[in-house]
């Protein structure tokens, strides 16, 4: 889960950024199509996993979305 | 499959033709994001938008269209009269009817005894039309083709739209082959996905949704977004997540086609939808930096179809004149559609950019 919220915080560029797991993605600063996309390639490289842009939006918090990769990915 | 091995066709000359108009995004499109230029920065930075050519509201495609095909004219001096075929390959033609190339081959002044026709794609738009033309040369009858690749995409898209706004620019690049025996084989790999068209297109103004007042008005969509129905529409990550996915085995696949290692290919030269997609395609497949320009866009902005001709013309210039090059070509995009190509382009007589 730590390298999950690493990776993540890299993934939308916001070094420094204390994330927990119960954060919403949506409260993040900078959440925007361009953190949606970095995030998308991020999940992709680092975990094969391929969301789509409306199943990451869907993912409420950061726990969720680390269910979902956790799940899918090989 | 669509595999097509074609020799007999080869490459002479290439001109791209680009608006004289720039507009940058930190100061004519700050407006965007409020003035906000951390944000802006970001975008730089991590998508590599920066600046953008854009026709004024007098020129069209076409118009560039005949700027590059004059110029490539006159630089591999060659008699109009002896043009056996002009194919343009446009999404933003100047009529719904005739077509921009017939138009075109009366403007030039090519004979009458010119085949003449446009096809109707957009970003694997140059790698599909060199296939078409190579395809059409190698069945006989025509022995000196222009192939012209140009859109107008900045006057489809919203003023009002954050997404897509600083993304797209304007430009047509004229490319002539002619035939010869000697040429070596281009490998050609077409694809097709229909059922993705709405993550990239432009669903009013047509026939099934014809413009009324209603799907004209801009409407807004949030998150610094106003479209109306006869604006481009893009799901940016949609396109991101299917560029990811087709890509990467296309090369694989065509450099298995052609027997290629990539260390003996001279450049990666990829549609120019932004610097992002293109090196996250790189990374994945490993490719050297060296090889796979992706600069395209910060100076020009991303231009559908003449994106590859653009660059083989922007980033490469007098070394394609100097000596022999092995490209692997591949574009992606509305359709949804892509294509890639193994070329060995010979010395090429011109290949320059120049305003219009």
């Amino acid at each position: 889960m730590e390298t999950f919220i690493n990776n993540l915080v890299e993934g939308i560029n916001s070094q420094g950024l204390i994330i927990q797991s119960n954060h919403k993605l949506v409260e993040l600063p900078n959440w925007d199509s361009l953190a949606i996309l970095t995030t998308l390639s991020m999940l992709d490289m680092e975990y094969g996993v391929t969301l789509s842009g409306t199943e990451l939006q869907n993912c409420g918090t950061v726990a969720e979305l680390y269910g979902i990769v956790e799940q899918r990915k090989k | 499959m669509a595999i097509a091995r074609i020799s007999g066709v080869c490459i002479r000359g290439l001109v791209t033709a680009i608006p004289r108009k720039e507009v940058s995004l930190s100061n004519d499109e700050a407006y965007l994001f409020d003035g906000n230029q951390a944000q802006i920065e970001r975008l730089k930075q991590t998508i590599g938008l920066d600046k953008r050519r854009i026709a004024d509201e007098q020129t069209t495609a076409m118009d560039l269209a005949e700027t590059a095909i004059r110029k490539l004219l006159e630089e591999t001096n060659t008699d109009p009269g002896s043009i056996d075929g002009l194919f343009m390959v446009t999404q933003t033609p100047d009529y719904f009817q005739p077509g921009n190339a017939v138009m075109l081959q009366g403007r030039i002044g090519l004979p009458t005894t010119c085949a003449c026709m446009d096809i109707n794609l957009g970003c694997s738009g140059y790698v599909y039309g060199l296939w078409a033309v190579h395809s059409f040369m190698a069945s006989g009858g025509l022995d000196r083709v222009i192939l012209v690749v140009g859109d107008t995409i900045s006057k489809i898209v919203s003023e009002n739209d954050r997404a897509l706004r600083p993304l797209f620019g304007d430009a047509a690049s004229a490319t002539l082959l002619e035939s010869n025996l000697g040429a070596p084989e281009a490998i050609f790999e077409l694809r097709s996905d229909g059922t993705g068209y709405q993550s990239l297109w432009q669903p009013g103004g047509a026939f099934r949704e014809p413009v009324n007042d209603e799907n004209s008005v801009p409407e807004n969509l949030g998150e610094g977004i106003e479209r109306s129905r006869c604006h481009l529409h893009m799901d940016g990550a949609e396109i991101f997540n299917f560029s990811l996915k087709v890509e990467l085995p296309a090369i694989r696949e065509i450099l298995e086609e052609a027997d290629w290692d990539v260390d003996e290919v001279d450049g990666f030269v990829f549609h120019q939808a932004n610097r992002y997609i293109i090196e996250n395609i790189r990374k994945r497949l490993k490719l050297p930096e060296s090889s796979v320009p992706s600069a395209t866009v910060e100076k020009f902005g991303n231009q559908s179809g003449a994106s590859i001709p653009a660059t083989l013309s922007d980033h490469y210039g007098n070394q394609l004149t100097e000596k022999p090059h092995k490209m692997v070509l591949s574009g992606f995009g509305v359709g949804l559609s892509w294509a890639t190509c193994a070329i060995e382009l010979p010395k090429l007589l011109c290949n320059s950019i120049i305003e219009h």
